[in-house]
């Protein structure tokens, strides 16, 4: 790994996961993202978010660039406690929100003391 | 910290995916301590900082320029568009619902439009977290004639 290789990769988009009631939220923000151009898949303990978004600068000059247009792609790994089987997903004002269930053999279980 | 405990790196060097998985970890935890402080941090930042609320792109057209600003989550109740001296400004309050999953933030970003823009004729859209803001082009100043009167 060197200074080279991280300038090739695709762009890593911010992103936060949260854990409330029960439930493990992944929050992506993918502004100027398409539905068309996402591509959301879980696989062997890995879920992977990636795509592409447009670039607005096309046809014409860019006389201020910040935002990074082409490729994308963010890594997590799926811990066991997550039940990859059972999650949602919605896609909204360039917010991607994954909802995972904890299994329920992950949940806190309360014990009672006779 | 709550994240980490669901995030596990892979046992030992003999899982293919071993350095990948330690370099993705890494930068996972690097990338979400900036998050916030990065991305919903109020607008306080210096002259010389890098990113004063959200990234822009001004891209010039044969007729018109257009400003782009990347604002995912945000809706159009939120902004506030202004146009004074050709200084395009965008004012972005947003009070988050959430359950404390994300704070509040807001900021204001600046961005001077070239002279040619025309104020007149500006309009704004907001789509897929993307504010897109088209300003039209004055027609190029052509020289004007003085006629001398004599008198």
């Amino acid at each position: 790994m060197n200074a080279n290789d991280r300038e090739v990769r695709a762009m890593v988009p911010e992103s936060a996961v949260y854990e409330e009631e029960g439930k493990v939220l992944v929050e992506l923000l993918l502004p100027g993202v398409r539905k068309e151009d996402l591509s959301v898949t879980v696989d062997q303990g890995r879920l992977v978010v990636e795509g592409k978004r447009k670039d607005y600068a096309e046809g014409g000059v860019a006389l201020v660039r910040e935002r990074r247009p082409g490729l994308f792609r963010k890594t997590f790994t799926v811990d066991e406690r997550v039940d990859a089987e059972r999650s949602k997903a919605s896609f909204d004002k360039g917010v991607l929100t994954l909802e995972f269930e904890v299994k329920e053999s992950a949940k806190p279980r309360k014990i009672q003391i006779a | 910290m709550a994240i980490m405990s669901l995030i596990r790196k892979p046992a030992g060097d003999a899982a293919p995916n071993a350095a990948e998985g330690r370099d993705n970890l890494d930068r996972f935890q690097e990338e979400f301590s900036r998050f916030f402080d990065d991305f919903f941090a109020p607008a306080e930042y210096g002259l010389f900082d890098r990113a004063p609320g959200c990234p822009v792109d001004l891209v010039e057209r044969d007729d018109a320029y257009e400003v782009v600003a990347d604002l995912p989550g945000v809706e159009k109740k939120d902004l506030d568009l202004t146009l004074a001296s050709n200084v395009l400004t965008i004012k972005c309050e947003r009070e988050e619902e959430g359950k404390g999953r994300r704070s509040s933030f807001s900021f204001k970003r600046s961005l001077a439009l070239p002279d040619k823009a025309d104020p007149a004729s500006v309009s704004a859209t907001l789509a897929d977290g993307v504010l897109l803001v088209h300003v039209g082009k004055r027609a190029e100043a052509t020289p004007r004639k003085i006629e001398l009167q004599v008198k």
